[in-house]
């Protein structure tokens, strides 16, 4: 008897550690990136700095952006676009506690994305710029396991793969 | 000479040139025996002036290098210039009185004569983002900060969370790696060693992991790893005009509450 609890406390608890993204770290991944977002100035560096962070990874990814001048970041053209990537993204990381909603605005994003042949490095290039600058712009109390698994949940629902 | 001309093959010529040549040794010998007994002339009277004229310029410029020297001396009294070093710490207390003038919690100053904030996300980036290229300066991205072996000591005083009487603090730094992608930052991880009780001995360790801020000259650290004794964050600003004296504290990682304080020099 005490050897079956045992493995079904393993059990649970390797089912518990299999869910990528749960609950509880989607709520603090969620006031965590609310820290980072930030708002006036800061919000447009952190921005910047990440779009800074993706171009330097991908240099050949700016040809994607050739229509909101993405040759320079600092263009107030490109500040924009940039503004309204972390704004969609703002938006599905705040969604991440209401699981209907989140799917309805992942799916937005993917109609978004969808024709415009962005390889998945690309995808790739931006959750690590955002990995590598997040810690910068919060300076304190972050979870990098917690940012990478709910990123991605995000980056998968945008490729929708 | 002899053995040389009593060869059979010796000229006549030859032979009378040899008597000749020591002829004249023989008269120079003599001439230098006459000259060896007379009495040395005495210096004329002309002479002599000459050469008090001349001992008397020496003594006076023996004087004058006296002189000299002793107004040397005098001048070496009155305290020497003052050290390079004291006077970029001073400036540097003076312009941390003035403060930066930049508002937001990331932004930093450019430096310079026109005062400029940027976001610390921009600098040594090796993009230009301030209008003098401070961002970019090769002093203001130093990496010898947070070079691997770095220690930084100091006495802390605690002003809460313990009740330590003042004691060393140092924090080592023991990796150091800089993303290349992202380079405003430079990540380290270090050791912070705080030497309790120097009767006992007792040292309380605890690792960290943190960066430097190139923008805020800042060195972030926080506990790290599980074999950690300790729960405290250490924050540096390298604000004293060089790379080898900090203010540092020993904070509170979640809240930042200070709990100590010390002056750190590198060693």
């Amino acid at each position: 008897m005490k050897f079956l609890i045992v493995v079904l406390v393993a059990l649970a608890s390797v089912a518990w550690a299999d869910e990528k993204c749960d609950i509880l770290t989607r709520l603090k991944f969620k006031s965590q990136w609310n820290r980072a977002y930030s708002h006036g100035h800061s919000r447009e560096d952190f921005a910047e700095a990440i779009w800074r962070a993706i171009f330097a990874q991908a240099p050949s990814a700016r040809d994607k952006f050739k229509r909101v001048h993405g040759e320079d970041t600092s263009h107030p053209a490109f500040k924009a676009h940039s503004l309204r990537v972390l704004a969609g993204f703002d938006i599905a990381i705040n969604l991440l506690d209401q699981t209907d909603a989140l799917k309805a605005e992942l799916d937005h994003l993917e109609e978004q994305h969808k024709g415009r042949n962005i390889p998945d490095n690309y995808f790739d290039a931006f959750e690590t710029a955002l990995l590598h600058v997040a810690p910068a712009q919060l300076g304190r109390c972050w979870d990098k396991e917690a940012w990478k698994e709910c990123t991605e949940l995000i980056i998968h629902g945008i490729e929708g793969h | 000479g002899r053995g040389q001309h009593s060869a059979p093959s010796g000229s006549e010529r030859s032979v009378v040139g040899c008597n000749s040549i020591i002829a004249m040794w023989y008269l120079l010998l003599l001439a230098g025996l006459a000259a060896a007994s007379a009495p040395a002339p005495e210096p004329s009277f002309k002479e002599r002036r000459l050469q008090y004229i001349v001992t008397n310029q020496n003594l006076h410029v023996d004087k004058l290098f006296d002189d000299i020297k002793s107004l040397e001396k005098k001048f070496s009294k009155l305290g020497g210039d003052v050290d390079l070093k004291k006077v970029r710490h001073i400036k540097a207390r003076v312009s941390n009185l003035e403060g930066d003038g930049c508002e937001g919690e990331h932004e930093a100053q450019c430096g310079g004569d026109v005062p400029e904030c940027i976001s610390d996300l921009f600098f040594c980036d090796g993009h230009k983002d301030c209008k003098n290229g401070g961002d970019e300066d090769p002093d203001t991205c130093s990496e010898a900060i947070a070079h691997v072996g770095s220690s930084y000591t100091g006495l802390a005083s605690w002003s809460s969370c313990e009740q330590h009487q003042p004691h060393h603090a140092v924090v080592v730094i023991t990796s150091s790696h800089r993303e290349d992608d992202f380079q405003p930052r430079i990540l380290v991880k270090g050791v912070l060693t705080l030497e309790v009780d120097e009767e006992s001995h007792i040292v309380k360790t605890t690792q960290l992991s943190g960066y430097y801020n190139f923008g805020q000259r800042e060195l972030v650290l926080d506990p790290f790893g599980e074999k950690t004794t300790g729960n405290y964050g250490v924050r540096c600003e390298f604000n004293l005009g060089d790379d080898d004296h900090a203010d540092c504290e020993i904070v509170i990682p979640s809240s930042l509450h200070v709990c100590a304080h010390f002056n750190a020099e590198r060693h």
